[in-house]
């Protein structure tokens, strides 16, 4: 007869709706349609972070991504819009790891400690990843041809495609 | 050891922002797409460590040893391996039947070699013996996509009983003060004349019946009819009313009424006192192999031996069942509203009224014996009874376990009520113990003991 709240862990919801704020700042800017997505995305990961569930999750950071889509199609800055994809993977992790550790913990145990790792890590690993796409954005804008980048990307995701290949699901 | 597709969303993505990207020939949104492309990488790169190695070790805080106290207990988990584990969830297996009433069983962190995760709950028990499951250890690897579940093997402490009868009374339930007026039928130091018998050296010379010296030359010690202390009846109360708890885990009112009653019968036994016991509320029908004519079941000093070990293990049973209450288990809603007590008043389970059963129990209880009721008093019916005795000639003595300390508007009207009781009690001559919830049952014993 022990009861365990499980319901995402607050430091990981925080998060992941402040990922998510701050992709509605940065793509509603640009474009309207941006605007009502992200604010689509955000009441999702709202509800997601008091409820835990799942899909939620899912729904409100690809809300937040097809808003940071659209305002790069309405012209938005590289740098602008790296944010925003940014924000929107970020809150999809931030959320995915509270209801994760709410499900498995609850909220009566201390997850503080742990949830900092992974928000450090995550955002480290962002941080990385938009260096990289920023590289290609400057090695596309360097005069070379669009589809030789999109090239470039084809064989990064076959390598990703071979990387799984080698581990395999179950060992 | 499993793998989870968190990660296939990054993928997804990628691929999203790279087909729209080349649709509209838009080089900032196919940038864009590396994002999630790095992602789905990290998440397929990013594994368990191999070499794994955890140990735990559990220890119970002091204290744990009476129904419905706490128990604080430690598990500290350790890294003994050589690697970083970047992500460890780790739940104790706490027996089903405790309830964590501060802190948790569950926690979480990265665990460097050698550094210790140290877990700190605290759990009530009820009567019983506990056996604690070992811990479940999750890890994760730094992506989230790795895992790994795993039993963490446990030294140190892993089960505890709780509330078992001590054979030992307190040190003042040996010494009454007043030899008794009740009549054995064993040979020892008394005023009637019992038997006679060889003499064996070491007799006091008193006891030696000079007379047949005299005249046989034989000699022969003179025994006498042993006395014993007063007849005290414990009436233990666990009518359906009582079985409420003070918050969900903790024991019920009925249950530490049993309790308390059980060990003030090993204290009365060890002092030489003639016990007869009764319990109310067995009603039911599992327990209706204990019960007289009457309808209450009877141990006498002459009932064979173990009758009131199965006595107070039924009533225990009985009073720890609380399917009729309300799931939240509070004591407003189970305790009869407060009403006038009128003559017969019928009981709230059907069974025989109110004052049929203070008949019932008045006319077997001995002219002269003492009275314990054990009642948590969460009604009027054991101060009716009580003061039947009362004025009866018995002297009478009521313990009552407190389970109203509840901040909830109910429970504090319970609270008022009984404390009306116990004043009602005290005013018409019945001495009372009140055992608050916090206190140990030694209290209440020692108490109750010193007032006989």
């Amino acid at each position: 007869m022990n009861r365990i709240t499980r319901k995402p862990t607050i430091v990981s919801s925080v998060a992941a709706v402040a990922a998510a704020a701050t992709g509605l700042l940065l793509s509603g800017l640009y474009s309207s349609l941006a605007l009502v997505a992200a604010a689509g995305g955000l009441i999702f990961l709202g509800v997601a972070a008091v409820t835990g569930v799942r899909p939620l999750v899912t729904v409100g950071a690809l809300g937040v991504f097809a808003a940071a889509v659209a305002a790069g199609v309405r012209g938005a800055p590289p740098i602008i819009l790296l944010g925003a994809v940014l924000a929107a993977v970020l809150a999809y992790d931030f959320g995915g790891t509270a209801v994760d550790l709410g499900e498995e913990l609850g909220r009566e145990a201390d997850t503080r400690r742990l949830e900092v790792l992974r928000l450090a890590t995550s955002s480290l690993a962002g941080f990385g990843a938009a260096t990289a796409s920023y590289l290609v954005y400057l090695v596309g804008a360097g005069g070379q041809p669009l589809s030789a980048v999109v090239l470039l990307l084809i064989t990064v995701f076959v390598l990703f495609v071979a990387l799984r290949r080698e581990q395999p699901v179950q060992r | 050891m499993s793998r989870l597709d968190r990660w296939d969303a990054g993928l997804v993505a990628a691929l999203l922002a790279l087909g729209i990207g080349l649709l509209l020939a838009n080089l900032v949104l196919v940038s864009g797409a590396v994002v999630g492309l790095v992602f789905a990488l990290y998440g397929t790169i990013s594994a368990v460590p191999t070499d794994v190695s955890l140990s735990a070790t559990r220890t119970f805080g002091t204290g744990g040893a009476t129904p419905g106290s706490e128990l604080a207990v430690t598990l500290d988990v350790e890294n003994t391996g050589e690697s970083v584990i970047p992500d460890l969830r780790i739940a104790d297996g706490v027996p089903d039947a405790c309830t964590v009433v501060a802190g948790s069983p569950r926690s979480s962190g990265p665990l460097t070699p050698g550094e210790t995760l140290s877990v700190e709950y605290t759990i009530v028990l009820e009567r019983g013996r506990f056996e604690f499951d070992q811990p479940t250890g999750r890890l994760r690897s730094l992506a989230g996509t790795d895992t790994q579940t795993r039993q963490v093997a446990v030294e140190g402490d892993s089960s505890i009983t709780c509330g078992a009868p001590i054979a030992d009374p307190p040190a003042t339930a040996s010494t009454l003060q007043h030899a008794g007026s009740v009549g054995t039928d064993t040979a020892g130091s008394g005023l009637e004349f019992y038997a006679t018998r060889q003499y064996h050296p070491g007799d006091p010379m008193n006891r030696i019946n000079w007379h047949q010296v005299a005249k046989t030359g034989e000699f022969v010690t003179v025994q006498y009819r042993r006395e014993r202390a007063a007849r005290t009846v414990l009436v233990v109360d666990c009518r359906p009313c009582t079985r409420v708890r003070l918050n969900p885990g903790y024991p019920t009112a009925g249950s530490l009424s049993v309790y308390v009653a059980e060990r003030l019968y090993d204290a009365l036994g060890a002092a030489g006192v003639v016990r007869t016991l009764t319990a109310v509320g067995l009603d039911s029908d599992d327990a209706q192999a204990l019960l007289g004519p009457d309808g209450l079941p009877w141990v006498s000093p002459d009932s064979p031996s173990g009758a009131s070990t199965a006595l107070f293990e039924q009533a225990t049973r009985v009073a720890t069942d609380t399917t009729p209450t309300t799931p939240d288990g509070s004591v407003s809603s189970a305790v009869p509203s407060p009403e006038p007590s009128g003559p017969a008043r019928v009981s709230a389970d059907g069974g025989p009224t109110q004052d049929e059963r203070v008949e019932r129990l008045r006319s077997r209880i001995p002219g002269e014996a003492q009275v314990i009721v054990c009642s948590p008093l969460l009604d009027d019916w054991p101060v009716t009874l009580a003061e039947s005795l009362s004025a009866h000639g018995h002297q009478t003595l009521v313990v009552s376990p407190d389970v109203t300390g509840g901040n909830s508007t109910g429970q504090r009207i319970d609270a008022l009520s009984r404390r009306l009781r116990l004043r009602t009690l005290t005013r018409s001559g019945v001495d009372v113990t009140d055992w608050p919830s916090n206190y140990p049952v030694e209290y209440a014993l020692e108490r109750t003991l010193s007032q006989l």
